[in-house]
């Protein structure tokens, strides 16, 4: 169980461009909950999840996992516990190395990093597996250097990375946002075959409305550091995009393009 | 033409000490994509302190590993400097070179250097084994120990950066944001990466003080130019798909051809005192080689295109 409390994180703090990222903000999130999160620029959307990683630090409140508090734990060891998709395609991936050493790095999240050799020949065998599971054809570019795979590709390769270890959180941040709309939804389509009926919790942030609807059993809205509505369940599965769009004027949230483009 | 190649023999033999340095610039420069001028200094101190123990009756050998020691120490410092108090590489390593010309003095017993002549260096081991004179066959000794050492370096490195833990340096220099997310301890590999390329710039100040038989508080003056140069000589033959030894080696050898060019240059009536110039010459010619290359490719290619239209 992920439980946050009373979060707040305030960015230049006494200067004249101070500003709540984070206003109190609570969630309380179960074993296999998929949450997803919607709001304008600024919302605070990203930073709620770098506080939840562990790349900023809060300024108030607790975030605990399980009844221990991470609050204050430190980013890479928080990793054990947290694995991540960033919009950028390039952030999730070491470029220089190729796929299997990628994969072999995953592999050893939340592991102790030794003087054992970096890749073994039965984890050569196991990704070959998962990899030709997946049906992307990455299983064929093992050996090559993830710097000269396609952004889909390198997003996809996130993706598992990111699952190949049983996190007990998977951040999401915008991961199909930078992907063009064809390759967009073949990383939404893994994203949910990896999630269903997963034990961990999962938090999307996206742009769009419909997939906010259609993905997860959660829904929060965001607005300038804070929750202003949120949904579960049947309730929402029941909602509209035009009922978001009303959420949106009645809190007085500016909306840009993307959102509704997207919509 | 024997005075070119006993001049060459002696640049071999330099390009092979200052390639052991050249390898630790490598580590920092391309491994950890962290630009470290600490080397400037660490290979003096490394340098100063084979000086200091054999003097004082030390084994070579035993001299050789403090000296290795003794550079990653100065590599730690720039490493805590630039990961626990958030000082920018560039400065960090500016701060610790410039601390490390009052430490390296400070070793030297607040002399600017000390001679060891007529004590054992591990060049005296050959020289024993093979009959040699240490003075005749000084370059040749020199060669013997360091075929040895950089064949010894970079065994070490090619097994170290293949383990987990070698992984996660190289992770650590290509995306570091990854790398935390993957549960790096970034501040870790970077503390050993530039303790590993320090300890080198150490042994090679130690190589150096052997070879020359006296250790100088100077003699580290420009390293960095150095390092750079031979590994960007060697870069314009690595290829992407190259072993990781071989890419290693190729930074040795670069580190020889280096060497190689300045023995040219002098024995073409060039003045010692216009070296840096040229060290200066041969960088930048380097690194303008790729673009080049591209330029006389486009150029090609627009010529190809320009028949079809005719």
């Amino acid at each position: 169980m992920l439980k946050i409390e009373n979060l707040t994180k305030i960015f230049n703090v006494g200067e004249t461009t101070e500003k709540t990222a984070l206003n109190n903000v609570s969630l309380t999130l179960e074993e296999g909950d998929f949450l997803t999160i919607i709001g304008g620029n600024g919302a605070g959307k990203s930073t709620l999840l770098n506080c939840i990683s562990g790349v900023l630090s809060v300024d108030n409140g607790t975030i605990s996992l399980d009844g221990e508090d991470v609050t204050h734990l430190a980013e890479y060891k928080r990793a054990k516990y947290v694995s991540r998709v960033f919009q950028n395609p390039l952030d999730g991936t070491a470029g220089g190395m190729n796929i299997e050493e990628n994969l072999a790095l995953a592999f050893r999240r939340g592991k102790k990093r030794g003087l054992g050799w970096g890749i073994t020949k039965e984890e050569r065998v196991l990704f070959h597996k998962l990899l030709s599971e997946t049906g992307l054809g990455l299983e064929s570019l093992m050996a090559q250097k993830v710097s000269t795979l396609s952004g889909g590709q390198r997003q996809s390769l996130a993706l598992i990375m990111a699952v190949l270890v049983q996190p007990k959180i998977l951040l999401l941040d915008e991961h199909t946002a930078a992907l063009d709309p064809k390759t967009a939804k073949t990383v939404l389509e893994l994203t949910q075959k990896f999630t269903k009926d997963s034990k961990f919790i999962t938090i999307m942030v996206t742009h769009n409305m419909n997939d906010a609807i259609k993905i997860g059993n959660k829904l929060v809205m965001m607005n300038q550091g804070n929750v202003v509505f949120q949904a579960s369940g049947q309730e929402k599965q029941n909602l509209k995009v035009v009922d978001l769009i009303s959420k949106f004027s009645e809190v007085g949230a500016e909306l840009n393009d993307r959102i509704l483009l997207n919509s | 033409m024997a005075q070119f190649l006993n001049a060459s023999v002696g640049g071999i033999s330099l390009g092979l000490i200052w390639g052991v340095l050249a390898v630790g610039v490598y580590l920092t420069y391309r491994i950890l994509d962290f630009a470290d001028l600490t080397v400037d200094s660490s290979l003096a101190t490394g340098g100063v302190v084979t000086a200091v123990l054999i003097a004082n009756g030390c084994t070579p050998i035993l001299a050789l590993l403090a000296s290795c020691l003794a550079g990653s120490c100065a590599g730690l410092i720039t490493a805590l400097l630039n990961t626990k108090l958030k000082i920018p590489a560039i400065l960090a390593g500016i701060l610790t070179m410039s601390a490390l010309y009052s430490i390296n003095l400070k070793i030297l017993g607040n002399r600017a250097n000390v001679s060891f002549f007529g004590k054992p260096t591990i060049n005296g081991y050959w020289a024993d084994l093979f009959n040699l004179s240490l003075i005749d066959d000084k370059n040749v000794l020199s060669i013997i120990t360091c075929v040895i050492v950089c064949s010894a370096v970079v065994g070490f490195l090619y097994w170290f950066f293949g383990t987990e833990f070698g992984c996660s340096v190289r992770a650590t220099g290509f995306n570091s944001t990854m790398a935390k997310a993957q549960g790096i301890n970034t501040d870790l590999t970077k503390i050993v990466c530039l303790m590993i390329s320090n300890g080198l710039a150490g042994l090679a100040g130690g190589l150096l003080a052997q070879h020359n038989q006296s250790g100088d508080v100077n003699m580290g003056t420009g390293t960095i130019v150095i390092g750079l140069a031979s590994v960007i000589l060697a870069e314009t033959v690595i290829r992407d798909r190259f072993s990781f030894w071989l890419k290693l080696a190729l930074v040795v050898l670069g580190s020889v051809a280096y060497r190689l060019i300045f023995t040219f240059a002098v024995q073409m009536g060039m003045h010692t005192n216009d070296l840096k110039l040229v060290a200066t010459a041969i960088i930048v010619i380097a690194l303008t080689v790729p673009l080049i290359k591209k330029k006389i490719a486009h150029k090609k290619l627009k010529g190809g295109l320009n028949n079809v239209k005719n």
